[in-house]
C-alpha cells in the first residue's frame, strides 16, 4: 500500500505540483493500479529474459551528413529566448537562498 | 452521390479526371464540419484557409494536365493533434501545448502532401494520447457520431469520429495500446496499427517510444491499402523506422485470395468478460473467412490476456514519465511564473497536465524508482517478452489471428472516467498487439441490436500487413464498407 506521503514524494521526484485533493485521489487510484500489477506474480517469469528491444529490427547507422535547419527562429520564438541567445529562466536558487 | 459519401480512391479518381474540383471537395468538407462540429467536437484546429489554397493549387495543376500520378489527389485528410504540421498548433489535447506551434512537418505530413492530399484539420484526442474515450482532452470530449451520448473511444477519438461522420474519408491517429483500433471499433470504421517501425514517427509527439505507431482510419479496405502505400516508407529521421522494402498494398489486395490461409482463434478470449454480440461478430467474421477458403485453427496464447494490461501499464507510463519530463516551461509550452526555477517547473507541470497524465507519469516514476524497479519495471519487461514469445509460437502455426477489438460496445460519456482500471480494460484486446510490435486492424462488423457499431480485430506477424488487408477485404465483401454515421448528418 502506498501512503499519501509516498504519493507526495513521487510528485516531488517528477517536479509536479499536486493539491491535497489530487493527492487523495492519486493515492486511491495508485493502490488500485498497483494491486492490479500483482497479476504478474501469477506468471512463470523467473526464467524469462527481460525484453530489451526488438531483436528483429536493427536500427541502421545513418551517414554523418551535415544538414541545415533554416527555421531556428521558429524554435526560439517558442521559448523565452533573449538577445544573447540564451533561455531566460527565473533565479535558480530563488530570492530566499 | 455527395462528396461525404465518396471514398478516398473515388475522390482522387474524380479530381484527376477533372470531374470534381478540389475546391468543391474542400467547400463540401467545411460545410459538413460547420453543420456538425458543435455536436461532435472532433477537431481542435480547423485549417480552412490552408486547405482552400491547397485545393486551388491542385485545380490549377489538374487544368494543366499535371499531378495526375498522385495517388490521393484532392483527398481531404484529418490528422490527430499529436502529429506536427508546420505553422499550426500541435496541442496533444493538453493545456501544456495549447499555444505551441509546430516548427516542422511530421514525416507522414510530407508523404501525404506529396501524394496530393489536402489537410483539413487536427483532431481531438485524450491528452498526450493517454486515454480510451477522448474525455481526457483539455478541449472537451468528442461525441460518438452513432450516439452522441457515448464516447468515440480513444485516444484518437476525433480522427475516428471525423471519418465516421463523413468529414473526410481518411484520417490518421497514433496507437500505443489500441488508440486507433479501439476508437475505430467504437465509431464503426476500419482502423489499422501497422507493425512497429513500418511508418515514420518523425514529428509524432512521443508518449511511449517503444510502443507508439501512426496508422490510418478509413471506411473501405481499399482506402486503407492506398493510405499505407503512401505513408509506409523508410524515413532516416526516425531511427526506429524499418529499412526493408514495403510491397504495394493496393496491388496485393486486388482479387485477394485467402484460400488455405490459417486463421487462429483464441477461444479463451471469447468467454468471460466479452459482450455476447461482439463474440458473435468475431464468430461471424471467422465464418466468412472460412467460407472463402481459410482454415480455422484453435489457439492457446497462454495468460497474455491477464498479463498484457499490467505489463502495458508498467511499461507505457515508465516511458511516458521520461518523455514528458521535457515539459518544464523553459523551452516550449505553458510557463507559469515563479520566483525560482524549481517552483516554475512544479507549477507549470501542475497546471499544464490533466488528471490522467498526472496519474500515468506518477505511476511511471514509481515503477522506475529505487526499491521498486525490480518488483515492477523489470517484471513488466519480462512479461512483455512472455507476450512476444507466445505470439511467436502462435504464428508458427497460423497466418493471422482473429479476436475481438473491444470487450464492450461504446460506453456512455462519464461512465468510466472515475474508474481508471475499468477504463484501461477497454483496451484489453488491443494492448498485447502493441507489446509484441505486431500489425493489427479493427474491421467494421455491422451494428448490434441497439444500433451501436461492432468490430473484429485481425492480427498478423510483423511486416505482414498484406495478410491482414486480404482477410479484411474478404470480410468487407460480405459485411459491406463502413456506412456514414447518423450523427454526421
Amino acid at each position: 500500500m502506498i501512503n499519501k506521503e509516498e504519493v507526495e514524494r513521487i510528485a516531488g521526484l517528477i517536479k509536479l505540483e499536486i493539491t491535497p485533493d489530487e493527492a487523495d485521489s492519486l493515492q486511491e487510484h495508485f493502490n488500485k493500479i498497483l494491486g492490479y500489477f500483482e497479476l504478474l506474480g501469477n506468471l512463470p517469469l523467473e526464467s524469462v529474459d527481460p525484453f530489451v528491444g526488438d531483436e528483429d529490427v536493427i536500427c541502421p547507422m545513418r551517414g554523418d551528413d551535415v544538414s541545415r535547419w533554416d527555421n531556428v527562429m521558429a524554435l526560439n520564438e517558442l521559448a523565452n529566448f533573449n538577445e544573447e541567445g540564451y533561455f531566460e529562466v527565473p533565479s535558480i536558487l530563488g530570492e530566499d537562498n | 452521390m455527395s462528396v461525404r459519401e465518396l471514398s478516398a480512391r473515388e475522390i482522387a479518381g474524380l479530381v484527376k479526371r477533372g470531374e470534381l474540383k478540389a475546391t468543391e471537395v474542400v467547400r463540401a468538407v467545411f460545410d459538413e464540419i460547420k453543420n456538425n462540429e458543435k455536436k461532435l467536437n472532433a477537431l481542435i484546429t480547423i485549417m480552412e484557409e490552408r486547405a482552400l489554397k491547397r485545393a486551388e493549387l491542385i485545380d490549377e495543376k489538374v487544368a494543366k494536365g499535371q499531378w495526375k500520378e498522385k495517388a490521393l489527389l484532392g483527398v481531404p485528410v484529418v490528422l490527430k493533434d499529436n502529429i506536427c504540421v508546420e505553422g499550426y498548433p500541435t496541442t496533444c489535447g493538453s493545456k501544456m501545448l495549447k499555444k505551441w506551434i509546430s516548427p516542422y512537418n511530421a514525416g507522414i505530413v510530407d508523404y501525404l502532401e506529396e501524394a496530393g492530399t489536402i489537410l483539413i484539420g487536427k483532431s481531438n484526442m485524450d491528452e498526450f494520447a493517454m486515454g480510451s474515450s477522448t474525455e481526457h482532452s483539455a478541449f472537451g470530449p468528442t461525441s460518438n457520431p452513432w450516439d452522441l451520448e457515448r464516447v468515440p473511444g480513444g485516444s484518437s477519438g476525433g480522427s475516428a469520429a471525423s471519418v465516421a461522420a463523413g468529414y473526410v474519408p481518411l484520417a490518421f491517429g497514433s496507437d500505443t495500446g489500441g488508440s486507433i483500433r479501439q476508437p475505430a471499433a467504437f465509431c464503426g470504421v476500419h482502423g489499422m496499427k501497422p507493425t512497429y517501425g513500418l511508418v515514420s514517427r518523425y514529428g509524432l509527439v512521443a508518449f511511449s517510444s517503444s510502443l507508439d505507431q501512426i496508422g490510418p482510419f478509413t471506411r473501405t479496405v481499399e482506402d486503407m491499402a492506398l493510405a499505407l502505400d503512401v505513408i509506409a516508407k523508410h524515413d532516416y529521421r526516425d531511427s526506429t523506422c524499418w529499412t526493408g522494402n514495403r510491397p504495394s498494398y493496393s496491388e496485393a489486395i486486388l482479387n485477394a485470395n485467402i484460400k488455405g490461409m490459417r486463421v487462429g482463434v483464441v477461444r479463451d478470449f471469447m468467454e468471460e468478460g466479452l459482450d455476447d454480440e461482439l463474440a458473435q461478430a468475431v464468430e461471424k467474421g471467422l465464418g466468412i473467412l472460412v467460407e472463402n477458403g481459410a482454415i480455422p485453427v484453435d489457439l492457446n496464447l497462454g495468460d497474455i490476456k491477464e498479463c498484457a494490461l499490467p505489463c502495458y501499464y508498467i511499461i507505457a507510463p515508465a516511458e511516458a514519465s521520461s518523455n514528458l519530463a521535457r515539459y518544464d516551461g523553459v523551452r516550449y509550452g505553458l510557463r507559469e511564473d515563479a520566483d525560482n526555477l524549481l517552483d516554475q517547473y512544479i507549477k507549470t507541470r501542475g497546471k499544464g497536465f490533466g488528471d490522467e497524465v498526472k496519474r500515468r507519469i506518477m505511476i511511471g516514476t514509481f515503477v522506475l524508482s529505487s526499491g521498486y524497479y525490480d518488483a515492477y519495471y523489470l517484471r513488466g519487461l519480462k512479461a512483455r517478452k512472455y507476450v512476444c514469445e507466445k505470439f511467436k509460437e502462435a504464428f508458427s502455426n497460423v497466418d493471422v489471428i482473429v479476436m475481438p477489438s473491444t470487450p464492450t460496445p461504446p460506453f456512455k460519456k462519464g461512465e468510466l472516467v472515475g474508474d481508471p482500471i475499468q477504463m484501461y480494460l477497454s483496451d484489453i484486446f488491443t494492448l498485447p498487439v502493441n507489446l509484441a510490435g505486431l500489425p493489427g486492424i479493427s474491421v467494421w462488423m455491422g451494428l448490434n441490436s441497439t444500433g451501436l457499431p461492432m468490430a473484429m480485430q485481425i492480427i498478423a506477424p510483423k511486416w505482414h500487413e498484406v495478410r491482414i488487408l486480404k482477410a479484411a477485404a474478404k470480410i468487407e465483401e460480405t459485411i459491406g464498407a463502413c456506412p456514414l454515421a447518423p450523427g454526421g448528418e
